[in-house]
């Protein structure tokens, strides 16, 4: 299977809040609570990391989580944050991703 | 509860600034009848001033923010201001009159993803029988 690239759009609004990341796609105002597993891959998705390194490296070893369970499910969050804009999703990776200083 | 509630409330139990409204000039090219400013000169916050607040702002957690003044686009840095907090992510909402918004600010303020806005405000005055009645005190048209 072909590796994942995830980065953070900039057409958002983000804010960390009591251990939860609250954000707002710009696009079409759809609004979003990340929980801790998911606020950990949404910081982790600098574009350059591939999701499978972000899962074994961050996700399993913070959460108590298998890493086929931890990737499936790390893989529909993805997909979903993709088809509202506010994740970019490529099979390379996303070089100019780094430019927005994210605040927690 | 909306998702929108919820976020509001949780902001209110930790005791977070969800939502704040920054006047960032004194300045207006209007003197609108009902407005609450005097329009005297109080001086206002440099750009780097303005850049810390709102970089204290992101850290304190606030989220949405509304720009006003004044008229904001009398500051000549207004859009380093807005895109700068477009950087932090916040939910930018821009009050204005609209009168000083052409082709390339409005270009601008369209432009990039992101620097995406989450709203501009302006008003329209309703319909008077006589220029001189409008509300904005003298006339905006050239």
């Amino acid at each position: 299977m072909a590796e994942k690239y995830i980065a953070r759009s900039k057409a958002i609004a983000a804010r960390m809040l009591g251990g939860e990341m609250m954000v707002m796609s710009a696009a079409d105002s759809t609004f979003f609570t990340l929980n801790e597993v998911a606020s950990a891959i949404w910081q982790a998705a600098d574009g350059c990391t591939p999701l499978s390194e972000i899962v074994a490296g961050k996700i399993c070893q913070e959460f108590d989580v298998d890493r086929e369970h931890a990737q499936r499910g790390a893989e529909r969050f993805v997909d979903e944050l993709s088809q509202h804009g506010i994740l970019l999703v490529s099979d390379q990776p996303l070089l100019d991703s780094s430019g927005s200083p994210e605040r927690q | 509860m909306s998702l929108l509630a919820e976020m509001n409330q949780k902001a209110l139990n930790l005791g977070l600034p969800i939502s704040v409204h920054l006047d960032i000039t004194y300045r207006c090219n209007e003197r609108c009848v009902h407005c609450y400013l005097d329009h005297d000169d109080h001086g206002e916050m440099t750009t780097a001033e303005i850049v810390d607040v709102l970089e204290q702002l992101a850290d304190a957690g606030v989220f949405f923010i509304s720009l006003s003044g004044g008229e904001v686009l009398m500051r000549r840095d207004f859009f380093e201001i807005v895109e700068r907090a477009r950087q932090l992510l916040f939910n930018v909402k821009v009050k204005t009159n609209g009168v000083m918004i052409h082709e390339k600010e409005a270009a601008r303020l369209r432009s990039s993803a992101s620097n995406k806005y989450r709203s501009v405000s302006t008003r329209i005055d309703p319909k008077f029988t006589t220029p001189s009645q409008s509300c904005r005190g003298r006339s905006s048209e050239p």
